[in-house]
């Protein structure tokens, strides 16, 4: 302490400037450690939720309606129909999950391939593939979940669907800029000029070397879609009722808000909140962990001659100064 | 290459685009399991009948035939009638339409005040805990549910604090250009929430880098005011990404709008839609996927215009 005091007035520039201090390990791994903690809970009381559940999620009450968080035997209380919260959070997450889950897997498949393909095929197939893929890109999702749940009725693949068709464009954008990349790569040059054919480049060269920034990548979009899914279900298109879903639960609640009964709508929106968020730290932590640099999947218009110059594109590919790209990929820009 | 010129290239891409939009819309009619003819009349007309109303909605025809019929349709007898309320559709998508546009505006003015707000003060501060408080609050509200999210706007401010109405787009009365707005404010803060947090990282970051550049050392060095800096300097630089971001925002902004419409139980396209899903209601509903496919097209053109428009630079490329 003594030494601080007595030490020259510019000595104060080696210490850390307030806020510059680097977000330390131990920080990265309270936040990764506290998501993965939140994600485990729901994954295991989802898993186990016959047995978690202290009610039938299905099973209303017309007795004990409407019951306030606490009331005993019922610690979230009861909703409309006097069906217990707790259980319908607990087997909704189940609903919620599973369906965000398959659809960035889905689409996280499907994104790769895509990109895959565009980033070994010639210059035509490639452009034509990009070129979908721009248009696809910012496209209102909302459109294509209407259509999907005309053709189908409205149900969990209608989610799933609109999903992929709103995450597929981000993911194949990162991992085309990815292979890309990877491409260009002396060790794909030495497998090339070993005589390695195009599957052998991709599937013993390539792919290994991308899988790890296409796994964080999705688990980053888990969160973001958990919540897009309640939304949809929310608005009707998605999970129908009387299936606990969280999205559904927020609908439900919605009708009976005006009545003065909040807390039916707030705790599965604060679920859905809470689990993206977790998702969203895991992703982070992740990147930082497994030391994974995003290619930015952020959309430029039109191909410019110089995109230094460019100064469109200078705030959008910049990563602060500080190292963390607060903008931190396209994860957070896929519509909720 | 000439504005004029590149603008028409522009439109000349949108119109492939615009077809497949109207095929898959087409398609839409075409493909759902079950007759909607059936699904309405069969209780009342014999088979002969039937035949005769399949006719008169010309779904005899093939399907290529089909799929001009329904063009000249909509580009002539205002989108066919709607199979539940026996009339055009843009009748009826007409009044909403507007409402809708209403509300996309008031998001897009939220968007655009509040994303820029945010963003430039958490630039301006950068290092300091207000720009680590701002985003700490940015990236809870990026993970709302823009659904949810309205529902808590209602629960606090109108029915808690009873600032503002419920939901609808006007009082029981009437009540003119003051009245409408105060229904505007809530839904329109929803609908942009998620385009105002993405644009203020960007502002955020772009100030961030602006700052640090050398030209903006030199002129602080030589004690321009800050305030002077930021304004004609700083913003100058990013204001052309600052419309780019809300051009490509705006798909994500018509989403949020229809779940807010929902919420807000505003009169416009989306509860129309999502009614006319409901109801089967394919007419209105193949017309409401053009219309709005459509009116975003031109808006992207018109965001394409105005970046050029802002960024001379561009124009070389």
């Amino acid at each position: 302490m003594a030494d601080l005091a007595t030490a020259p007035k510019n000595a104060s520039r080696l210490v850390p400037l307030p806020g510059r201090r680097p977000r330390t390990v131990t920080g990265r791994n309270l936040q990764v450690g506290v998501a993965l903690v939140i994600i485990a809970v729901v994954v295991l009381s989802s898993v186990f939720a016959p047995l978690v559940a202290p009610h039938d999620p299905l099973l209303s009450d017309p007795a004990s309606k409407y019951l306030p968080p606490g009331s005993p035997g019922h610690l979230l209380g009861t909703d409309d129909q006097g069906r217990d919260l707790l259980s319908r959070i607990i087997w909704g997450g189940r609903t919620s999950l599973l369906i965000a889950v398959v659809a960035v897997a889905f689409s996280t498949v499907v994104g790769s391939a895509l990109a895959i393909v565009a980033g070994f095929a010639g210059p035509l197939l490639s452009g034509l593939i990009m070129r979908t893929v721009d248009v696809m890109f910012a496209f209102p999702v909302i459109i294509v979940a209407v259509a999907l749940a005309a053709l189908f009725a409205p149900g969990p693949s209608v989610v799933i669907l609109a999903i992929a068709f709103a995450v597929i464009p981000y993911v194949s954008r990162v991992v085309f800029a990815e292979v890309k990349q990877q491409k260009g790569q002396d060790y794909v040059e030495a497998a090339v000029s070993l005589g390695a054919g195009h599957a052998s480049i991709l599937f013993r060269e390539v792919l290994p070397n991308v899988t790890t920034q296409i796994i964080v990548y999705a688990t980053s979009l888990v969160g973001g879609m958990v919540v897009f899914a309640s939304s949809l279900s929310a608005v009707g298109i998605g999970v129908q009722p009387p299936t606990a879903d969280w999205g559904q639960m927020i609908a439900t609640g919605a009708r009976v808000v005006i009545s003065g009964n909040l807390y039916v709508a707030l705790f599965p929106g604060l679920m859905v909140l809470i689990v993206a968020l977790a998702f969203n730290w895991l992703g982070d932590g992740l990147r930082d962990v497994l030391d994974v640099r995003q290619r930015s999947g952020a959309p430029s218009r039109r191909k410019t001659g110089d995109a230094g110059a460019d100064g469109r594109d200078t705030p959008v590919g910049a990563a602060g100064p500080d190292g963390h790209a607060d903008a931190s990929g396209p994860a957070e820009e896929v519509p909720r | 290459m000439g504005t004029v010129k590149r603008i028409g290239w522009r439109l000349l891409l949108m119109l492939p685009i615009l077809a497949l939009v109207s095929v898959l819309a087409f398609l839409i009619g075409v493909l759902t399991p079950g007759d909607p003819i059936e699904a309405q009349y069969a209780n009342r007309f014999t088979a002969e009948q039937l035949d005769q109303i399949r006719a008169t909605y010309g779904l005899d025809l093939p399907l290529w035939q089909q799929y001009f019929v329904w063009l000249k349709n909509v580009a002539v007898d205002g989108g066919g009638i709607s199979i539940v309320l026996g009339v055009p559709v843009f009748d009826i998508l007409g009044p909403n339409f507007l409402n809708t546009l209403i509300l996309t505006l008031g998001g897009v003015v939220a968007c655009v005040v509040f994303g820029m707000a945010i963003g430039a003060t958490a630039g301006i501060f950068h290092r300091t805990w207000i720009d680590r408080a701002v985003m700490l609050i940015v990236q809870i509200g990026s993970n709302l549910s823009i659904y949810w999210f309205g529902l808590v706007l209602i629960i606090v401010f109108s029915l808690q604090l009873q600032w503002l109405p419920v939901g609808g787009m006007q009082s029981r009365n009437g009540g003119g250009f003051a009245d409408l707005l105060a229904h505007l404010v809530l839904p329109s803060l929803a609908a942009g929430l998620i385009s105002m947090l993405v644009l203020a990282r960007f502002v955020r970051i772009g100030i961030i880098h602006e700052v640090g550049t050398e030209h903006f050392k030199t002129f602080a060095s030589q004690g321009i005011p800050r305030w002077k800096l930021y304004g004609k300097h700083v913003g100058r630089n990013i204001l052309p990404s600052a419309v780019n971001i809300t051009g490509l925002e705006i798909g994500t902004l018509i989403t949020g709008v229809i779940f807010v419409e929902s919420v807000f139980n505003w009169p416009g396209i989306g509860t129309q839609l999502l009614n006319a899903v409901n109801g089967k209601d394919y007419p209105v509903i193949q017309g409401g996927i053009l219309l709005v496919a459509a009116c975003y097209l031109v808006v992207n053109l018109l965001t394409d215009i105005t970046v050029d428009s802002l960024n001379p630079r561009l124009r070389r490329a």
